[in-house]
């Protein structure tokens, strides 16, 4: 017992760094409707900043401005006041440049934003600094304190304390000021709240501040007991979002109580993995069981919850784009085939392999169509479910001699059935609720799953020897009889081609259909949809399955591509980046997603704007996160949106000038 | 504070490498769609142009003695290259080696290229290219792992002037291997990843499985070992790798990771009742070597540690104020001991040619002396594909500041036909900048 209760002790540290961003995103939430994926890399920002401070005596702001003469250090109390008003003026410009512009737009168009604001600071922080360690000195000590038979460093018991204090704080803050009141009003009903004479943008703006400087401050405390790298706050966001889902983005205390719980279940487990009893796997612990700890915890109580969880969290539904019903489809299907062919066919290598990647890229965002586009559903397991379909074809490849066709047919069948069971609790747990448990969830496959030596690839990546067909090779190195000899072969292209137009037949003729249309009613409106007599669960399931069909379909692709594939190929950041991508383009377009994909890496934009315009690597993550912030402002619905605008608006005129020759021919 | 920063040649810089590049396996590779890294063309080397164009080579002839301000490192690297010494000719057509590494991203490794550019400089300026022949290294850089990889061998495949490719850091580094299979042999850096045991290239470094024999064998041999604690990092596949080669000599091991940052590093020390082993294996780097080392200390645990090289850095000598005092195992040569004279050389080279820029991946440079001692035996005019595959892996050493003895397919039985190298090195800091060998 007194093991446990010191491996408890010994999870303090970590936990007052997952409950601090914990509460900072329960303040953005609450304070305005924003998931902010960036917490963690504002609080990497900040750390960074007071490093510059104490090293150089400089102010980092993107760039350096010396505030000493002759780089000379400043002392901790003027660097750390510095780096707390850097912080909140960090939490102002995000909140005036960015969130403010998106307040009366979908939360899916925040979650957009800040994943390229994350990107932002992520590639200023290594412009600046580069991405290896660095060493900050810590501001509180280290000497050990003895208790419970182990020693642990006073820094992580002080830190655990400032944490709880400052919960404290800000409880006291919500429950008996002004201030408070007025947040809950306006988190409630923002209207509401403005008719009675509150300020939301003052109101909002003062949460940012809050929340930036209090990661700002954690990051700063936390570096020394860590380590201090561009991600390292970053990659904590999953565990933290667990806390501030656990606390229902609401409620400062189960925040904490989150962030302190899975922490020192991680310190447990860390305990048990030494144990004889602990599951092992080729003789060592059950990889990534510490990893996948908070999707679990996340997962059984939001499911165990379910409905009774509060707030626009669930009662909102995505505002998203319209959907209109496709049409002209031959027609545009016939001249994209005729453009991609020419691009395989015609133009070199490096054109070729865009392509490719192009409409790979397209496969996932049609994924996300139909579970996002279509039936409203805020998920991430798409890429996921293409990492279970490529290993399933790995593992049959490799252990049972099962190739092409039957092996990735097997594992595409095996996503889809993943995808049907991800929609279980999708029929329970809805909106960003949602969004945060298949997050965490592509965390906890990848780590689980994916790197388990017998069930995914162990040391390995998935394997995916050359495709083919009746003895006909079709790789992307076999020769093909109108290639050039150079990789890749036009023929691996033109099987991609062949299966992007028929997976997206696919999704058009199921937004046209009555399947597609009771989707489309659940997204509009759940309640009004069961009211109608939709059967909700039903087409919840037709869609998640598809999307794991499609998301399969991808990863086998990718793996085919690559030729092998590892996990980190289906991150959760991965899973991110093309929920952004697909919103950017459109989701809920077939158009929409090709438009999207144009952007994935090494895909068709991203070749033209590197070879024409040759950016340097170390630009290409501000350039990208720049690009996305831009993008999201300038149009919410995505480009595809402002091209069928554009197109909507010249048909009108177009019409109308045809209207007015003809009552003037009327006339005459 | 800088990308680049001036400091003492023989300090490593830690790099984002940590348990990716020690034990196999990298964890993000995240592929975030827009900031990811594409052909690097505007970046490429060209060594070749460094070279004063109207400077024909001044080869002293056959046997000649190379000079300058490389002195005695250039003498040394000159009678390990052979070859005429004195300037390439510049206006000859240069020999390419096609180089990728990982660098302007998350994962950032700009000192691999650095080594190897300090190296293609040494033999233009003073080695007298390849026979005559300008060398240049034409640099594409890896930011986001599977695409870019896969596009920067597209781009040395599609290059008929490319005679080889290199490779610097990496990870998921299949695409490489699939797209140039067949097309251009590849010399491996650090063969991290187990794909890369049976990649159809030669590495002329040990894999992680032969540092786990190498670290057993230490551990058993000069610490009478019988328990073991291993702590890890995020990266379970490390102690996957390592382990069985302790258990294979009689050892037992405990096992806890401290999480990838360090943060649960006390918890891992008590599970693993590391005070009470015989050993502790340290998985970790950077900033995490420092934790430990002030862990142990004020905790009072005084067990030896076995680290790999990535403890041996800049950033923890400065955290400690000077470096701890382990037993490291060195993938290829103590770049901290300047008592090597290759080694010297080596740093030599990086002040001359790249301002002394810190660096810790020795690697690269000895691997491009040893691609430049392969061409000048071959000739310019035999650098075909089969003609340079055959070399490589009939390679026997040694490497520049590196193995002395290779023998690449040996360990093929053991399921590393693509590793050359049949040992790693074991260095003892005893304090004082005094290094002693440990190599069992």
């Amino acid at each position: 017992m007194s093991d446990l209760l010191a491996f408890v002790f010994l999870g303090l540290g970590l936990g007052a760094v997952y409950a601090a961003l914990g509460l900072g995103l329960v303040l953005t939430y609450r304070g305005s409707g924003v998931l902010n994926f960036a917490a963690g890399a504002s609080a990497a920002y900040v750390a960074y900043a007071y490093l510059a401070l104490r090293e150089e005596g400089q102010l980092f702001v993107g760039f350096m401005i010396p505030l000493t003469p002759e780089g000379m250090r400043l002392g901790v109390p003027s660097a750390l006041t510095i780096s707390v008003l850097l912080a909140a003026a960090l939490g102002l410009v995000q909140y005036f440049l960015v969130y403010r512009r998106l307040r009366d737009v979908g939360p899916l168009a925040r979650v957009v934003a800040s994943s390229g604001v994350l990107l932002v600071l992520q590639a200023a922080v290594i412009l600046q600094f580069g991405a290896e360690l660095q060493n900050l000195q810590p501001v509180l000590t280290e000497r050990p304190v003895h208790a419970l038979g182990v020693a642990v460093p006073a820094d992580r018991l002080i830190l655990a304390a400032i944490v709880i204090a400052i919960a404290f704080a800000l409880w006291a803050l919500f429950r008996f000021t002004r201030f408070g009141l007025a947040t809950r009003a306006a988190a409630e009903k923002r209207t509401g709240a403005q008719l009675i004479g509150l300020s939301s943008t003052r109101i909002e703006a003062t949460n940012w501040v809050l929340s930036s400087v209090l990661g700002g401050i954690v990051g700063i405390l936390v570096a020394p007991m860590t380590t201090l790298l561009p991600d390292v706050y970053t990659l904590m966001i999953v565990p933290a979002l667990g806390a501030a889902v656990l606390a229902g983005f609401r409620s400062f205390w189960l925040a904490v109580l989150g962030g302190f719980g899975i922490a020192i279940s991680q310190s447990l487990l860390t305990y048990a993995e030494t144990q004889s009893w602990y599951p092992t796997a080729n003789g060592i612990p059950l990889p990534g069981i510490k990893a996948a700890l908070p999707f679990f915890v996340i997962a059984v109580v939001l499911f165990a919850r379910g409905r009774r969880m509060p707030d626009r969290l669930t009662v909102a539904a995505p505002k998203l784009p319209a959907a209109p019903r496709p049409s002209a489809v031959r027609v545009r299907m016939m001249i994209s085939a005729a453009i991609a062919i020419g691009a395989l066919s015609l133009l070199d290598f490096g054109w070729r392999q865009a392509t490719i990647n192009t409409m790979i890229g397209a496969i996932v965002c049609l994924s996300l169509i139909v579970v996002t586009g279509y039936i409203g559903q805020l998920t991430f397991e798409s890429i996921t479910l293409g990492g279970v379909a490529a290993f399933v074809a790995a593992r049959l490849s490799e252990d049972w001699g099962i190739g092409t066709p039957i092996g990735p047919l097997l594992g595409v069948l095996i996503a889809t059935v993943v995808g049907v069971l991800v929609a279980i609790p999708a029929i329970r747990i809805r909106g960003m609720q949602l969004a945060v448990v298949t997050l965490a969830g592509a965390v906890a496959v990848q780590e689980v799953w994916f790197r388990h030596p017998n069930w995914g690839g162990g040391l390995q990546p998935a394997r995916a020897p050359a495709p083919e067909l009746f003895g006909i090779p079709f790789g992307a190195t076999d020769s093909f009889w109108a290639g050039d000899g150079q990789v890749p072969e036009p023929g691996f292209g033109l099987v991609v081609l062949a299966v992007l137009l028929f997976v997206s037949i696919l999704v058009v003729n199921l937004r046209r259909s009555p399947s597609g249309m009771r989707m489309l009613a659940i997204r509009s409106n759940e309640s009004a949809a069961i009211g109608a007599g939709v059967n909700v669960a039903r087409a919840k399931l037709q869609a998640f399955a598809l999307a794991g069909f499609l998301g399969g379909i991808a990863g086998v692709l990718y793996a085919y591509s690559f030729g092998a594939i590892g996990p980190e190929r289906f991150s959760a950041i991965t899973a991110v980046s093309f929920l952004a991508v697909a919103y950017l383009g459109g989701i809920t377009t077939v158009t929409g997603a090709v438009i999207a994909a144009l952007g994935v890496t090494q895909g068709v934009m991203f070749h033209l704007t590197t070879s024409v315009f040759g950016i340097p690597s170390e630009y290409y993550m501000l350039a990208g996160g720049l690009g996305v912030v831009t993008a999201v402002l300038a149009e919410p619905e995505g480009a595809a949106g402002v091209f069928r605008h554009q197109w909507d608006r010249g048909r009108a005129r177009f019409a109308g000038r045809s209207a007015k020759r003809a009552a003037a021919r009327l006339a005459r | 504070m800088s990308r680049v920063t001036s400091g003492p040649p023989r300090s490593s810089r830690p790099r984002r490498r940590t348990l990716r590049a020690a034990l196999a396996a990298p964890l993000l590779a995240a592929a975030l769609f827009v900031a990811a890294c594409g052909e690097e063309k505007a970046d490429s080397s060209t060594a070749a142009d460094a070279a004063p164009a109207a400077t024909s080579t001044t080869a002293t002839g056959a046997g000649g003695t190379a000079s300058g301000p490389l002195g005695d490192a250039a003498r040394l690297a000159a009678a390990y290259v052979g070859g005429t010494p004195g300037r390439a000719d510049a206006s000859l057509k240069p020999v390419k080696i096609g180089f990728i590494n990982t660098q302007g991203g998350v994962e950032d490794d700009p000192d691999a290229t650095a080594t190897a550019q300090a190296a293609v400089d040494l033999v233009n300026e003073q080695l007298g290219g390849i026979e005559g022949h300008p060398l240049e290294l034409e640099t594409c850089f890896v930011v986001n792992a599977a695409e870019d990889n896969q596009a920067c061998a597209q781009r040395f495949a599609a290059d008929d002037d490319v005679a080889v490719v290199q490779i610097g850091m990496g990870s998921a580094l299949d695409p490489i291997y699939t797209t140039l299979r067949g097309r251009r042999a590849i010399l491996g850096g650090l063969a991290i990843e187990p794909s890369s045991l049976v990649a159809p290239a030669v590495f002329y470094t040990p894999g992680a499985a032969r540092t786990g024999t190498t670290m057993a064998q230490f551990a058993k041999d000069r610490l009478d070992a019988r328990k073991v604690a291993f702590v890890y990092g995020g990266d379970e596949r490390g102690v996957q790798a390592l382990a069985p080669a302790f258990e294979d000599l009689g050892m037992t091991y405990t096992a806890a990771s401290m999480g990838e940052e360090g943060a649960q590093l006390n918890a891992a020390l008590v599970a693993t009742k590391a005070k009470d082993a015989d050993a502790i294996v340290f998985l970790g780097s950077g900033a995490t070597c420092a934790q430990l080392e002030k862990t142990k200390t004020s905790l009072g645990i005084d067990t030896p540690v076995i680290g790999t090289d990535l403890c041996a850095s800049r950033e923890v000598a400065e955290a400690l104020g000077d470096y701890p005092r382990w037993n490291f195992i060195y993938q290829s040569a103590n770049y901290n001991d300047p008592s090597n004279p290759e080694v010297a050389a080596v740093q030599a080279a990086m002040e001359e040619y790249q301002s002394g820029v810190p660096y810790s991946l020795i690697f690269p440079f000895g691997n491009t002396l040893a691609l430049a001692k392969i061409f000048n035996e071959l000739g310019v005019d035999a650098l075909t594909f089969e003609n340079v595959e055959r070399a490589l892996r009939a390679f026997e050493g040694p490497v520049f500041a590196g193995p002395q003895r290779l023998a690449c397919g040996s360990l093929a039985a053991e399921g590393q036909p693509a590793l050359c190298s049949p040992t790693a090195i074991v260095s003892s800091y005893v304090g004082d900048d005094v290094w002693e060998d440990n190599t069992p």
